[in-house]
């Protein structure tokens, strides 16, 4: 492993273009993280189409710099602007703000950036254990067990995000509807093209992502904001870190806590930051000694959310890398980065593609630390940008994303597809539908079908052969005993009330 | 969102996996070796068939709540918009329906006039679409310069040291 890393590091220094490419990702990251209304994912998928003519390590490296310094840089407006970047620093706000109106915008953003790279970098080291022995792993998997795999994915993420189980379902259901399209697998027969040439490849991932997430942003964001007054913050000082060491030495088992939290909810497919930094915050306020004080400006409330929102990257990275199952938007896009190359993430990919893994891992510490950096020395700069108005980022947004959907197969029917996504995510967005279980229903919906139909293949139409599988099994029992404790949880607190 | 809406949802999905499901007998069945337990047809008719279960329990379900004493029902109308964005059709809506417009109109145009003319176009008038009223006439200037500008440069990054191909149209 170590060898592994020298190598991947080594690929990474020798080059001053390729830290050049990971100081511009991360850059970015934190600039789009601090401007509201625009997310990590935003500026991924602006910046994915550079990334084509690129080698497939470096491009993931740069890709998840953005992704490092978008998750960090949601504290910069939620500490000086009281409007959370990105959903993940909602609850950044909840003290951040407050301790910023103290006079003390200076010791909040060093807490911030401080807790966010330790969260960073807590969660990567627990990535680069557990991936490659879980690799290691799902490479025995045969298709009963990839198939409870990818059920227990679509049913996790169905129920965890959102108010809605059968909206969240229904989410997943459409998802994979819209995967069927094309060329069926194993026998490649024709479904739902309506004799078009174009559909009977199927609707590429890019398109259906970006328009999904990134467009249906622009056009929501393009209606304004909803009119609350903010002021930003500029008048603020950062000597040395921000905060004194006592301070911080008094926060390492909140710091300990919020990164298991945030590192757990990562790992499961589809919630990520935005609701690990508000679950951190109100573990630590129950287990505070004075939980009547947060929200008045203390640093532990700071500490739990940019803690837990920064150690959701690791986790969210391991089941892409492992399993080729995205843990929320940012990885999504992230695996739209390997399919241009090609190469398709899952426990093959450490075999296949070892060095490009380990040049990522070591370009996301190199990443976590350019971030802190970054985010010390350029606090001034960021505060500029912040002033930069949505009228001009938008509609450049919008261009940069055509133009990464019309390079995917170099034809006009993408960028139409991003359009058609775009207005599709914003409907989802007004009738509550989450849109998470229906980017994971496109991705699984083909390693669904070709599982299972391998499977009954293998065991001549007999579904219960899955019985002699028990990792198979295992995935089912853990999904079926999560739902009895969800019915029961339910059933619990409709009591109480 | 409040009961009858989310009917209304559950409607169309209803609606829409039955119309999938209708689309799924014309999918063409291959049996090559007389031992497929599943051909292409079975996925689409379980997902249909799924789709239409849950959109009808989402209808009845949102039905019995609708017939809920006066109470719960205050209770409803006062967490309605809890769950969803909120869109009127007031400026804010006019703004994000003439963008979606605009971005239609950008694509029909790509590769009809090139890269460098469409996206000065559209960029000219997104901006001018979004920016308010009263700061038009102070931005002009800049817009105009900065939406001419940025295509060619763009068109030069990505086609020169990325050796990405983007249509040329009118100016090649």
């Amino acid at each position: 492993m170590l060898e592994l890393f020298g190598t991947g590091f080594a690929a990474i220094f020798a080059n001053p273009a390729n830290i050049l490419l990971i100081f511009l990702g991360v850059t970015a990251g934190i600039v789009f993280g601090a401007l509201p209304g625009l997310t990590t994912v935003a500026a991924l998928s602006m910046f994915l189409p550079i990334t084509y003519g690129m080698d497939l390590g470096i491009s993931l490296a740069m890709l998840t710099g953005i992704y490092i310094g978008g998750t960090s840089g949601g504290l910069v407006s939620a500490i000086l602007l009281n409007i959370p970047g990105t959903p993940s620093s909602i609850a950044t706000c909840f003290d951040g703000r407050p301790l910023a109106l103290k006079g003390q915008a200076g010791k909040a953003l060093g807490v911030g950036i401080f807790c966010s790279f330790i969260g960073t970098l807590l969660s990567i080291v627990a990535m680069i254990f557990v991936s490659p022995a879980l690799a290691a792993l799902t490479i025995k998997f045969g298709p009963w067990e990839n198939f409870a795999v990818t059920v227990f994915a679509l049913a996790l993420i169905s129920s965890l995000v959102g108010k809605s189980l059968v909206k969240g379902l229904l989410s997943a259901l459409l998802g994979m509807m819209i995967a069927t399209i094309g060329l069926a697998p194993i026998d490649a027969a024709k479904r739902y093209t309506f004799g078009s040439i174009e559909l009977t490849s199927g609707l590429t991932l890019l398109p259906v992502l970006v328009g999904l997430y990134a467009i249906s942003e622009v056009i929501a964001s393009s209606a304004g904001n909803d009119g609350k007054d903010t002021s930003i913050i500029t008048d603020f000082k950062i000597r040395g870190l921000g905060f004194t060491l006592a301070e911080i030495k008094g926060q390492i088992v909140n710091i300990i806590r919020c990164a298991c939290v945030g590192l757990g909810i990562g790992v499961l497919p589809g919630i990520g930051g935005s609701t690990a930094n508000l679950v951190a915050y109100s573990v630590t306020k129950n287990a505070s000694r004075y939980p009547e004080k947060f929200g008045t400006g203390i640093i532990d409330g700071l500490v739990a959310s940019e803690t837990a929102n920064n150690a959701t990257i690791g986790g969210a990275m391991i089941p892409l890398l492992t399993l080729g199952i995205p843990g929320d938007g940012a990885t999504a896009l992230l695996l739209g980065g390997f399919m241009l190359h090609g190469v398709t993430p899952g426990p093959l990919l450490f075999e296949t593609n070892g060095l490009a893994v380990y040049m990522i891992f070591s370009a996301m510490i190199f990443s976590s630390f350019l971030m802190m950096l970054v985010m010390y020395g350029g606090m001034k700069g960021f505060v500029q940008i912040l002033k930069i108005p949505s009228y001009i980022l938008l509609p450049v947004i919008v261009v940069l994303c055509i133009i990464g959907a019309y390079a995917t197969n170099f034809r006009s029917f993408d960028a139409w597809g991003l359009v058609f996504f775009g207005v599709v995510g914003l409907l989802m967005q007004k009738y509550a539908m989450p849109i998470p279980p229906l980017i994971l229903g496109f991705i699984l919906g083909e390693p669904f079908e070709t599982n299972l139909r391998r499977g009954l293949q293998y065991s001549n139409g007999d579904f219960l052969d899955i019985l002699n599988h028990p990792i198979a099994l295992m995935f089912l029992a853990l999904l079926a005993a999560f739902f009895g404790f969800t019915a029961w949880q339910k059933k619990q607190r409709e009591k109480n009330t | 969102m409040n009961h009858k809406q989310e009917m209304g949802t559950g409607l169309f999905f209803l609606i829409l996996s039955l119309s999938y499901l209708a689309g799924s007998f014309s999918i063409s069945s291959f049996d090559p070796f007389g031992n497929s337990p599943m051909t292409s047809r079975a996925i689409p008719q379980l997902i249909g068939g799924l789709m239409a279960a849950l959109s009808v329990i989402h209808i009845a379900g949102n039905a019995l709540r609708l017939k809920r004493p006066q109470k719960d029902q205050a209770a409803v109308r006062e967490t309605a918009t809890a769950g969803g964005r909120r869109f009127g059709f007031d400026r804010s809506s006019r703004l994000m329906l003439f963008s979606v417009l605009f971005m239609c109109v950008y694509i029909f145009f790509f590769t009809r006039l090139g890269f460098i003319l469409s996206t000065a176009a559209f960029l000219l008038a997104e901006i001018f679409l979004l920016i308010p009223p009263e700061k038009r006439r102070r931005w002009a200037a800049f817009v105009l310069c900065f939406s001419a500008g940025l295509p060619v440069l763009l068109y030069l990054l990505f086609t020169r040291p990325l050796s990405m191909f983007l249509p040329v149209g009118l100016l090649g």
